[in-house]
């Protein structure tokens, strides 16, 4: 292990470590059972669940929006795990405890947890309700840049929504892109992935509830993410190029390009950004070699320019195809 | 000592978990009488089936591209979904979509509420990729002139060419079908498989080669992917863990294309060439995966490991179509074991303050015996000895980031990495990459939010190692993921709703590379993205929304004409614009209206300098307009009719493919595909019908 990655190591380690002291300080936002459904509440007193349950609840939010949970699996009556499961908590399962709010009229009456941008209860509160139950979905949500950034469950899925707008591919990129913005601009470009005919979803490559993999892929690197489609290129081949082997990011964009194949640049300066062997690789073709114009060179330059002879740029599996050509 | 230090740490952590999961269920209250008599749970069916029909006037391949709107005709539009629930639990649902297309797509699940669920699917994928392409080649994975074909040295002598060409579209279909399956026998444990088959067929785009005079062919396309997937899951507040086997099975139908030489030199001797194509591959992973949330600290540990090998051992072609040279052994018998190993973990140790740190190893390690081979050059010519070289890679990412939020309107985060990889074969051994980031995030009033996030990484790559270039590489040439590099990024994000009806976002985004060390190949290269968004809810009938977007892509590179030739330098800037407009109005509650208008350009230009003197591309130019209009109108509570009507225009002036017709470079016989155009008019009706047992109580939250 080098100088620098132990420094660095010693580094987290004592950032993250240093921090356990303090553990007796913690408020705890979600262990304990009613302390955690009423955050904003400064009260010693645990708040109390409702006599009655969700029937309490539906007295008053019996509209639409808060009805249609019945035609999701977190309305599922005969599924143990349900909110809605026998001996469950119902609407308190994920609202928290909501006897104080429920009799209380006008000014003062105590919120329950609401959930999504704007609410009043602090994401953190939000998301450990979700994951009372979620925890199994969410493996790595903890450590996730999602969870770093504070994003909400709710700013994503919608619970009582009978079609959950992450389920979809058309909504569930038009949800991701509200926050990622490049991404939303690449995605238009010429050369990119049919997420903007929604025949691709962001989660067919990103695990958003945290992965252990860069950029939350849904592989552990991003060749093997790549290659659960494009699994023609996973090789191994007789002759490999190195940084395909490595990494597809290397040459591509996969969020969209304005170049063909999605290519961080136009062949063939794309290629020479790393081949420059004696004679035509180093070589620098000119406009001049364009059809129609002065040079002789064309096929270095135009079509699969590199490509139009090292066909096999991915790797190659002929005995003579050292050179990616066969 | 160590070892047992451990053991009593994990031992008091656990208990303590549990002795706080204890309290929570002591604080339930008891739900015997809660009997939820007004919860409207679902039972019954209710469906709704849609059909119509899609004219499409002017359509062609650019167009329909990942639709299969490609064709100037009308098209059925037709979709159905339902679900049904019994009281029991049972349950079942399907969903179709766009069944008049290739890019057609279904579900069918069929379940009981916390016991089983049991999905079957389809999705149809087209990629039309050119439908004005030509070819004198004949046949399939044999590829055959035509009877009198004239071979020329040039494209110009092949005198037959023209009379000889037959339209050959490229493009492919992909088709997948699966079926999974959960069953839960209790609240946490679960056990999962599924299985998917996808197969794809059609022509893509290869080359031939006889040295420098190329050739583009049509590939045949006939792929098949099975892929498995069985595990166990179990789940419960504090912890969880997944155990799980991944197998991707990759068959090619075709492992060759042959085709004849059209070209009479510079190897008159040549008749024939032969490529390989994609071989069968196997790839197989187990992983485990999970966590473990304490009580104390909010902490939460995360892991992962995963072993898998990835095998190749289709057999080897011979060496030449025209030598009887001995293939080096059957197979390659190529074998890469692949390891991953992830440990993250997370804490808030105080109000405020979060403290997030990971390690991840990741292992490539190829264990085929690398093939030496007698090559042959053009199916001809004796070409000498290769070995290739087997890479493989160890690598090891450390990150961590520390957040605190000092008062309720700002959190400031302070964030690291350190990233090694050590390569076996390539020309640097290992690189070190290694930087540090400032984040800050402001709220400080309303439905404000800024985010700033700006840092440097650096990263240094061991020295090169000359003797393991390739290709006689130019000796002062860093490949650019090999190689030094500094980079500075900055992100910005500001998001504001005002008054809960106008929400306005814009965003930031600078990266400036600067490859340090490197004498010639990639030297700069940086990224300007800006963007903007405004959506304004006039009413609860109406929103109108608008963006925008700009990113500019610049790099810059040098070269040397080799051997002693002259320094030259390459500047490549890409600049990409998008914006749209666009309103929903609900005027009533029969009536809705939609329309979208959007603009994209891109331009790329290419700045050539050879010993000083400029010369520049022709500018790469896309320009891509269109404009939506819909409106829907609800006859009934059952019945609704729908019109939508889109116009789309896309140029491109691209000098890759503008004017290379067949014959029009002399060492490239070209498939003459054009570049990516068209102007169409889209005009869709459709009507829905929905029936079933259950009135609908969701309309409003979907």
């Amino acid at each position: 292990m080098s100088t620098a990655l132990r420094r660095t190591a010693a580094l987290v380690a004592a950032l993250l470590f240093s921090a356990l002291p303090f553990a007796g300080h913690v408020a705890e936002a979600k262990d304990g059972a009613a302390p955690a459904a009423t955050p904003p509440a400064a009260s010693a007193k645990p708040a109390a669940y409702s006599r009655k349950g969700a029937d309490t609840c539906i007295a008053c939010h019996d509209d639409k929006v808060s009805l249609a949970v019945f035609r999701t699996p977190h309305g599922a009556p005969k599924d143990p795990r349900s909110p809605f499961g026998a001996g469950q908590l119902q609407c308190e399962a994920c609202h928290g405890p909501g006897d104080a709010h429920a009799r209380h009229k006008g000014k003062g009456r105590p919120d329950v947890i609401e959930f999504g941008r704007g609410a009043n209860t602090p994401v953190s509160v939000q998301n450990a309700q979700c994951l009372t139950c979620h925890n199994g979905t969410a493996n790595h949500w903890a450590a996730s840049a999602h969870a770093g950034s504070e994003v909400s469950c709710a700013d994503c899925h919608d619970s009582h929504a009978a079609h959950d707008p992450m389920k979809r591919a058309s909504t569930q990129n038009e949800t991701c892109t509200s926050c990622h913005k490049v991404q939303h601009t690449q995605g238009l470009m010429p050369f990119r992935h049919p997420l903007e005919e929604a025949r691709m979803a962001c989660t067919s490559c990103h695990a958003p509830h945290g992965s252990n993999a860069p950029a939350q892929l849904i592989r552990a690197t991003t060749t093997e993410t790549c290659t659960t489609c494009h699994a023609e290129l996973r090789g191994p081949f007789a002759w490999e190029h190195q940084p395909v082997a490595e990494d597809c990011g290397n040459c591509h964009n996969p969020h969209g390009s304005t170049n063909p194949g999605m290519l961080k640049a136009r062949g063939p300066f794309l290629c020479q950004q790393c081949h420059q062997a004696s004679g035509h690789p180093s070589i620098s073709f000119g406009p001049n070699n364009l059809p129609g114009r002065a040079g002789q060179q064309q096929a270095y330059v135009v079509a699969g320019n590199c490509l139009n002879c090292h066909t096999q740029v991915h790797g190659s599996n002929h005995p003579s195809g050292s050179k990616l050509m066969r | 000592m160590a070892r047992m230090n451990l053991r009593y740490v994990v031992a008091a952590v656990l208990g303590l978990a549990a002795a706080q999961a204890g309290a929570q269920d002591a604080a339930r209250p008891d739900t015997s009488n809660w009997t939820c008599e007004s919860c409207p749970f679902f039972e019954g069916y209710d469906s709704e089936a849609t059909a119509g029909a899609i004219y499409a006037d002017g359509a062609n391949a650019s167009f329909g591209r990942h639709t299969g709107i490609d064709d100037e005709k009308t098209y059925v539009d037709a979709a159905a979904s339902g679900q049904w629930r019994s009281e029991a639990g049972l349950n079942a649902s399907y969903s179709f979509e766009d069944l008049g297309l290739d890019s057609r797509s279904g579900r069918a699940a069929f379940g009981r509420e916390g016991l089983f669920d049991v999905e079957l699917r389809y999705e149809g994928l087209p990629y039309r990729r050119y439908d004005a392409t030509v070819t004198p080649f004949r046949g399939f994975e044999s590829l055959t002139l035509p009877g009198g074909w004239v071979r020329g040295g040039t494209t110009r002598a092949m005198t037959a060419l023209s009379g000889s060409l037959l339209d050959r579209d490229v493009g492919t279909e992909r088709k997948t079908v699966g079926l999974s399956a959960q069953w839960t026998p209790g609240t946490q444990w679960s056990v999962f498989a599924s299985y998917d088959r996808q197969e794809k067929d059609g022509t893509g785009i290869v080359h031939g080669a006889f040295l420098v005079s190329a050739i583009e062919l049509p590939e045949p396309i006939e792929y098949v992917t099975d892929t498995f997937e069985v595990g166990t899951q179990w789940a419960s507040e504090r912890a969880t863990a997944r155990l799980a086997y991944s197998g991707s099975f990759f068959r090619n139908l075709n492992v060759a294309l042959n085709f004849q030489n059209p070209y009479s030199s510079p190897f008159p001797t040549a008749a024939n060439g032969r490529l390989a194509l994609a071989p069968d591959n196997d790839a197989q992973q187990v992983g485990l995966s999970g966590n473990f949330r304490f009580g104390l600290a909010n902490a939460v540990l995360s892991y992962s490991a995963s072993v898998g090998q990835l095998t190749q051992d289709d057999a080897l072609l011979p060496v030449s179509t025209a030598s009887n040279a001995a293939t080096p052994r059957a197979t390659l018998d190529g074998k890469v074991d692949v390891a991953h190993y992830g440990l993250a973990l997370s804490l808030q140790p105080i109000q405020g303050l979060s403290l997030r740190g990971t390690v991840r190893y990741d292992e490539r390690d190829d264990t085929t015996a690398p093939l030496s081979v007698a090559y042959i050059i053009t199916d001809t010519v004796a070409g000498g000895t290769d070995v290739g070289p087997r890479y493989d890679y160890e690598r090891t990412r450390i990150d961590g980031l520390a957040d605190y939020a000092p008062f309720r309107w700002l959190r400031v985060g302070v964030g690291a990495r350190h990233d090694t990889i050590e390569r076996r074969f390539a020309e640097v051994g290992e690189t070190v990459e290694q930087g540090s980031y400032l984040r800050l995030r402001l709220t400080p009033f309303g439905n404000f939010a800024f985010t700033v996030k700006g840092g440097q990484l650096h990263r240094d790559a061991d020295d090169f190692d000359l003797a393991a270039r390739t290709y006689d590489d130019n000796p002062f040439l860093r490949r650019y993921n090999l190689a030094n590099r500094d980079r500075d990024f900055l992100d910005a994000l500001a998001s504001w709703t005002v008054a809960d009806a106008v929400t306005i976002s814009l965003n930031a985004q600078v990266t400036d590379d600067a490859y340090r060390r490197s004498p010639i190949g990639l030297t700069d290269g940086n990224t300007r993205t800006i963007g903007g968004n405004v959506s304004w809810a006039v009413s609860e009938a109406l929103t109108l929304y608008a963006d925008a977007g700009y990113q500019r892509q610049k790099s810059k590179q040098l070269g040397q004409a080799r051997p002693a030739g002259a320094f030259w330098e390459a500047r490549n800037e890409d600049d990409f614009r998008n914006g749209g407009l666009g309103a929903r109005w609900k005027l009533n509650d029969r009536w809705s209206f939609t329309t979208d208008l959007l603009y994209a350009e891109s331009q790329g230009d290419v700045l050539l300098l050879t010993g000083g003197v400029p010369e520049a591309y022709p500018q790469l130019r896309t320009r891509l307009g269109s404009a939506r209009v819909g409106v829907d109108f609800a006859y009934s509570e059952a019945l609704s009719f729908g019109a939508r009507y889109l116009y789309e225009s896309l140029d491109e002036d691209d000098w890759a493919r503008d004017f290379v017709t067949p014959n029009a470079v002399l060492n490239l016989l070209s498939l003459g595909a054009p570049s990516d155009s068209h102007d169409v008019s889209l005009l869709t009706f459709t009507f829905t019908y929905r029936f079933g047992t259950v009135k609908a109580t969701a309309d409003a939250g979907e």
